[in-house]
């Protein structure tokens, strides 16, 4: 990433975190609640001084378990204060990403996977959250505690301080080196526990062809070569953590054993008191604690910069165009017309100069080989993408003077294989409509979809639960449940591509039915490669190698378009 | 889930024993315990030692020395400990994911067909590793109660009467592990719940932004989105206060022992009854049992949680496997395939009820009907996916069910609806399933027959696309002609097809069907299909409906005699023929 890309996505970075109005208010409270724990640590190790050097009375004791209590309890309200304003910032910038990722173009999404969206929107904002709400109004603390502690020793005698400094050098170097490692070796069994996941998602999912290939033996030996690569990581890693973590805990005994032999040296010298020595080793606590914790930090503040330059590239992405202010739902569009269009997926070419006109409230349909380019008419009809090149008018108008929103509402498009949301089939039929709609209103739209018997067979009718991506009705169904929705929206213009090829004959001709009712009054645009669907059309335009080859109706093609007659030649059935 | 935990808990310990037996390394585990006991005794000589030094008896060098000798013979040890324990435990996880894994590759369809593919991840993934930590926390646990064993018999000795104030401080710490147990459950659970809710709004959205784009629902979707984020928000909130409130009670088990200790102690030193010496080491030893007891409060949680997993996976590890292995080799002469009274149910359905019929060998047999009227079942019977629940599937004279099922399956090409692709490139997925190497010629030669040479070529690294990078830019027709590449270099002595060339346009259809009409010449196959061009063509029809045989017969016969037949090709017949219009 060069320079300027870093600084913008810096900038782009505390826009987001201006957009997303941190709970300052709860940041700096968690801050106070942490500086006040800290404060009575300091105090502890000077009070159990004193009492195991023999001050017993009540009093002190008292005095010390209550302040243990108070301790507590102040953690107590300070991991509550933290956890409401990681919560509250994870709530805002899951507010920011989602409004982000509903709105990016088309192109964007195809060359994105998705999960990478999700995870910025579900996991990316938590990191960064919990990093906000809770590790930076912590560290100051940290570091209070740790100075102060130095500052207590310093008031007892320097020379403690400095018997202290011979050990940081240590300390830190172990922090440093186990950080690293660490961090290595913990990377290397997450990408292998997500070959692992991956490799076992697949197959788990498809063991049907998996027995149909008979191969069972082979993916078993896979399998358990996977498990084993796995094993023999967790254990180095293990092996590592272990050794470091021996190698942490001498370096406590190392620090210790300089503390007992430096502290004897200095009482024998009459430099401090035996009470000193004690009150100095209890605080020697609290500086590798404090060392750990900052290592801790660091560590941290390293994952949330990751999640923060992930989150901020996409919130860098430009939204999908709003358009011009004509408003497609309120006027009369006219003709459809695309002048010279060209268009190219990266570096492949799929439209070339390409020019037709779509009458208003007629039927044309697209028909061609695949690859021909007709999905991909459509994709620009529904303004997914722009044209490289010539343009697309709508009663003379560029279709970018309508607003997209008004635009998209006026189509209604039924696409080849439906996508139905979980949910029930009542608000899949109801899906995008923002108006109210009465019962009978998508009673009759069922009916005339042809989809109301089936449905009413369902147990709960209109609200039986569709299961994920419409798992648990049939391909027709679900076709016809998108008919349905494409009828309540009673659409300007009706965008059917290949409607009815995944289904069989007798589901086939169900569809067709409703379709016939759909078409009237309005602008009807299909692609078929069942001729038959498309006899009646009022214009057939005929694509080939990624432009128009010909145009008209049925009868006038058949004389004039080769295309077309080898299309209907290849459809002609065997001799019956 | 709920439902399977519940019926999980009736059941007995047997499976989980016999689950455990093989694969865990048990004289490993008491190994590492008996290290565990040994490292237990100088454990708990470390707080004495400290106590002794903070006292202030720093200029003692023999105990210096010693402090220092204890302290690092119990860092090596507890080392070894750690490592041997964790290798212990990875081993056991090891053996149990692969014994799971053995079990769900061989796993029959029916019991595939209960289960959830992505929990099926988690059997193998996060369950067994439940099942491992559950059986390491408890032999630690062992460990850890004979060292809180040794460190109450020191404590009485020093001083009983401090113990025994120890022990009525027994029901505050016993309120503390239990109550917040069930509260934290939920608030956990809760959190859990509102996240994946939200988690998989996302992903729902994410995966069909284009329905939501031209559907213009960006703004209710934006809301609804909210509203499941606003969900999880609060049960975070509600989780911290939680944590919030239930912190200062967890952590006052510490606070209290000392708290016993000091004052307890005080009082006697006053007495003259304790010296401060030996308080000194009793306090030392205070954070020691508060550790004790959170050690097992997480072990007791731990075990909560592993044994859902347990009783799971010991659940799928006793599913029987499908067995390749039969009577039979299936080295016989071509025959007839006869189904002989079958029925089949699915999930209290009759899907097929006393169906019979012949398969002649070496010919083509259509299966026509309307949907849901069991032909895919009848191919997943053919394939020996599932078992008849009544009558007998016959090869000849022999029942299928005693011809060994590689071989019977290795011998048939099967085409489902859709066909699923596998990560890899292109050729892998071609060639998926054969034992010898294949040329690039035959690739090039199957993708030709299955009309996918053109477009596989035309993409940037051809044979050598990655699927899992072409992500959805496959469309259904391509897939489908690659898996019908597949099958074309397979060159299976019988053919099941499933609708294969549906979802392709005209051209590519007829240039396929005509590819597998040539594949399918002198082999035995069965044909479901709408296609008209192939039922005409077929040697001989098998019409169902409802899942019973209607007739039987070819063409001509049974478009005069049989109304159902007659309905059904019409219909087709009317859609299928714009060339009918042409003159």
């Amino acid at each position: 990433m060069d320079e300027s890309k870093k600084n913008h996505v810096w900038k782009s970075f505390l826009i987001l975190l201006k957009d997303s109005r941190l709970p300052w208010l709860f940041i700096i409270f968690k801050l106070l609640l942490s500086m006040g724990v800290s404060q009575l640590s300091l105090i502890f190790p000077d009070m159990t001084a004193q009492i195991l050097a023999g001050d017993l009375a009540v009093s002190t004791i008292t005095l010390m378990v209550s302040l243990m209590f108070l301790q507590y309890a102040a953690t107590g309200v300070s991991v509550i204060v933290g956890r409401m304003a990681g919560a509250k910032i994870t709530l805002s910038l899951r507010k920011f990403m989602l409004r982000k990722v509903l709105s990016l173009p088309i192109p964007f999404y195809d060359n994105n996977m998705p999960d990478r969206l999700i995870s910025r929107t579900t996991e990316d904002t938590q990191k960064l959250s919990s990093y906000l709400g809770d590790d930076v109004p912590n560290f100051p603390s940290q570091i209070y505690l740790f100075l102060g502690t130095l500052f207590i020793l310093f008031r007892y005698d320097w020379r403690l301080v400095a018997l202290t400094a011979v050990t940081i050098p240590v300390i830190l170097l172990l922090t440093f080196v186990s950080g690293r490692l660490g961090f290595k070796w913990n990377n290397r069994i997450q990408i292998k526990l997500a070959e692992l996941t991956g490799y076992l998602a697949e197959i788990l999912a498809n063991i049907p062809l998996l027995k149909v290939f008979v191969q069972e033996v082979k993916e078993d030996q896979k399998g358990q070569d996977n498990i084993e690569e796995l094993y023999k990581t967790k254990v180095k890693y293990q092996f590592i953590t272990a050794g470091l973590t021996a190698a942490d805990e001498l370096q406590g005994i190392v620090t210790n054993v300089v503390a007992i032999v430096g502290g004897a040296w200095l009482v024998t010298h009459e430099y401090i008191t035996l009470e000193i020595w004690m009150a100095y080793y209890l605080y020697t606590g609290n500086l590798s604690r404090g060392i750990t914790e900052m290592k801790l930090f660091w560590e941290r503040t390293k994952a949330a910069q990751g999640a923060a330059r992930r989150m901020s590239e996409i919130a860098m992405e430009q939204d999908e165009a709003a358009g011009g202010n004509l408003d497609l739902t309120k006027q009369d569009g006219g003709d459809l017309c695309f002048e010279q269009v060209g268009f190219s997926y990266g570096d492949t070419q799929v439209l070339r100069d390409m020019t037709f006109t779509i009458p208003a409230n007629k039927v044309t349909a697209f028909v061609g080989k695949s690859g021909a380019g007709k999905s991909t008419v459509f994709g620009l009809l529904e303004r997914f993408y722009d044209p490289d090149s010539g343009r697309i008018t709508m009663g003379g108008e560029s279709v970018d003077a309508y607003s997209l929103r008004s635009w998209r509402q006026a189509i209604g498009y039924v696409p080849q294989e439906t996508q139905l949301l979980s949910g029930t089939i009542r608000s899949n039929i109801t899906y995008g409509l923002e108006r109210q709609v009465t019962e009978e209103e998508i009673i009759r739209a069922a009916k005339a979809a042809n989809a109301y018997d089936f449905i009413m067979e369902q147990k709960n009718g209109f609200d039986t639960e569709t299961g994920e991506r419409g798992s648990k009705l049939s391909g027709g169904q679900c076709q016809r449940i998108a008919i349905a929705r494409a009828l309540l929206k009673d659409p300007k213009i009706l965008l059917l591509d290949e409607v009815t090829s995944s289904l069989d004959a007798e589901a086939k001709a169900a569809v067709e039915e409703a379709l016939e009712r759909l078409k009237d009054g309005r602008t009807t645009i299909m692609i078929a490669h069942d001729l038959s669907t498309v006899r009646d059309a009022d214009q057939i335009i005929v694509l080939d190698d990624r432009t128009v080859e010909a145009a008209g109706t049925h009868e006038e093609l058949i004389q004039t378009s080769p295309v077309y007659q080898s299309l209907l030649r290849a459809a002609q059935p065997a001799a019956l | 889930m709920k439902k399977t935990i519940k019926n999980a808990k009736k059941q007995s310990w047997k499976p989980f024993f016999k689950m455990m037996g093989k694969n865990v390394p048990w004289a490993w585990y008491v190994a590492n315990l008996v290290l565990g006991l040994i490292l237990a005794e100088l454990t708990v000589r470390v707080p004495e030692l400290t106590g002794r030094l903070m006292n202030g008896e720093i200029f003692d060098n023999a105990l210096v020395w010693q402090y220092v000798w204890v302290n690092v013979l119990l860092i090596l040890g507890r080392t070894i400990q750690v490592i041997t324990g964790s290798w212990v435990g990875n081993y056991t996880d090891r053996n149990l994911q692969r014994a799971l894994w053995k079990r769900l590759i061989r796993i029959p369809m029916r019991k595939y067909d209960e289960q959830n593919p992505s929990t099926l991840i988690s059997r193998v993934t996060s369950d067994c590793t439940q099942v491992t930590l559950f059986l390491g926390n408890f032999f630690n646990s062992l460990a850890s109660l004979y060292e809180m064993f040794l460190v109450f018999q020191m404590f009485y000795g020093m001083s009983r009467e401090i113990t025994l104030a120890l022990l009525l401080a027994v029901p505050y710490v016993l309120l503390v592990f239990i109550v917040p147990g069930r509260i934290l459950f939920r608030a956990t659970e809760r959190m859990q719940g509102t996240l994946s809710q939200f988690t998989n709004f996302v992903t729902e959205r994410m995966m069909n932004v284009k329905l939501v784009k031209s559907s213009a629902a960006e703004r209710p979707e934006l809301q609804a989105g909210i509203q499941a984020a606003e969900a999880s928000y609060k049960a975070e909130v509600h989780m911290g206060i939680v944590e919030g409130v239930l912190y200062p009670f967890k952590n006052s088990i510490s606070g209290v022992v000392e708290a016993v200790i000091l004052l307890v102690g005080a009082a006697m030193i006053s007495r003259s009854a304790l010296l401060l010496d030996d308080l000194v080491t009793l306090y030392m030893y205070a954070p020691l049992i508060a550790a004790y007891l959170f050690l097992y409060l997480s072990a007791f949680h731990q075990a909560k949680q592993a044994q859902g997993a347990t009783h799971v996976v010991a659940d799928l590890m006793q599913t029987k496997p499908e067995t390749m292995e039969r009577e039979t080799s299936f080295t016989q002469d071509a025959a007839d395939i006869v189904f002989d009274d079958v029925s089949f149910r699915y999930q209290d359905r009759d899907i097929l009820s006393h169906v019979s019929f012949t398969i002649p060998s070496g010919k083509v047999t259509a299966i026509v009907g309307p949907s849901g009227a069991g032909k895919t079942t009848v191919l997943s019977l053919l394939e020996r996916l599932y078992t008849p629940y009544e009558g007998t599937i016959r090869f000849g004279d022999t029942p299928v069910e005693t011809i060994h099922l590689d071989d019977w399956r290795a011998a048939a090409g099967y085409i489902q609806q859709t066909s699923p692709l596998l990560s890899g490139t292109i050729r892998d997925n071609i060639t998926y399933g054969m034992d010898r190497p294949v040329s690039d010629a035959e690739v090039i030669q199957a993708a030709k027959a299955a009309n996918a040479y053109d477009f596989i070529t035309k993409l940037p690294d051809g044979f050598s696309s990655s699927i899992g990078q072409l992500g959805g830019k496959l469309s259904g027709g391509e897939r489908q002609r690659i898996a019908i590449a597949r099958m074309i270099i397979k060159d299976p002595d019988y053919m099941l097809l499933d609708e294969a060339t549906c979802g392709l346009d005209a051209e590519n259809e007829s240039m396929i069907q005509k590819a597998l009409d040539h594949l399918m010449e002198g082999r035995t196959a069965v044909v479901v299909a709408h296609n008209l061009r192939t039922i005409v063509s077929a040697d001989n029809i098998v019409v169902l409906d409802r899942g019973k045989v209607q007739a039987v017969g070819t063409h001509e016969t049974l478009y005069k005699t049989n109304e159902l037949y007659r309905r059904y090709i019409d219909l087709q017949f009317d859609q299928d023929s714009p060339a009918n219009h042409i003159s």
